[in-house]
């Protein structure tokens, strides 16, 4: 049983096709002690049904000794960092698409303003962003 | 917001974190409601800010 209807896998094929623009690694690390990690398992389901809906983008996996597992990198045209810790399922979804497609353009819906104050920044920024998927 | 200011800054770095697999962390920021967004681990901020709460935040907010 896939964990996005066939419905929304069509839909969201059909989305990724018309905006992303240039490829994307979706690197999965999974926790390398722990084999039974149900989260681990059900972002690399999850991942292994979105990347499949685009030649775009590709999926990584490799094994992790930390203890910030599952976690999600998106690798393309970012200019920083961006990381889901955790399944990104539910309301988090379409988070995760919405990160796809912004890494693949390189560019987001944020104004000029903002875009010109955050290439003014001079120091790091760590920026953590704690939800649920429900 | 946060991924796209990260995609927009090389100086950025954003991370969602689910709190019920990651309880430690949320605890650490006490975490009671969702969203919550914490910068640099010393500014907070409880449910969504407009676009250029956000950026002020980011600009204005203290070294790691």
């Amino acid at each position: 049983m896939p964990l996005i209807s066939l419905a929304d896998q069509e839909r969201l094929r059909t989305e990724l096709a018309n905006k992303l623009e240039s490829p994307v690694r979706v690197e999965l690390e999974r926790h390398a002690r722990d084999k039974n990690c149900k989260p681990c398992e059900q972002s690399e389901e999850l991942l292994q049904e979105i990347t499949a809906l685009s030649t775009t983008l590709t999926l990584h996996t490799r094994l992790t000794t930390s203890e910030l597992a599952p976690a999600i990198r998106l690798v393309g045209k970012a200019r920083g960092q961006v990381r889901f810790l955790g399944v990104p399922a539910g309301y988090e979804l379409p988070s995760l698409i919405e990160a796809l497609v912004d890494v693949s353009r390189g560019q987001t819906e944020l104004s000029e303003t903002a875009r010109g104050q955050l290439n003014a920044l001079s120091h790091r920024v760590q920026v953590r962003v704690f939800t649920t998927p429900t | 917001m946060a991924h796209q200011a990260a995609v927009e800054s090389r100086q950025v770095d954003a991370e969602v974190v689910e709190i019920t697999e990651f309880p430690d962390i949320a605890r650490r920021h006490g975490v009671t409601s969702v969203p919550k967004l914490v910068i640099n681990d010393s500014v907070e901020f409880l449910g969504s800010l407009t676009e250029e709460r956000f950026i002020t935040a980011l600009t204005l907010v203290p070294r790691q």
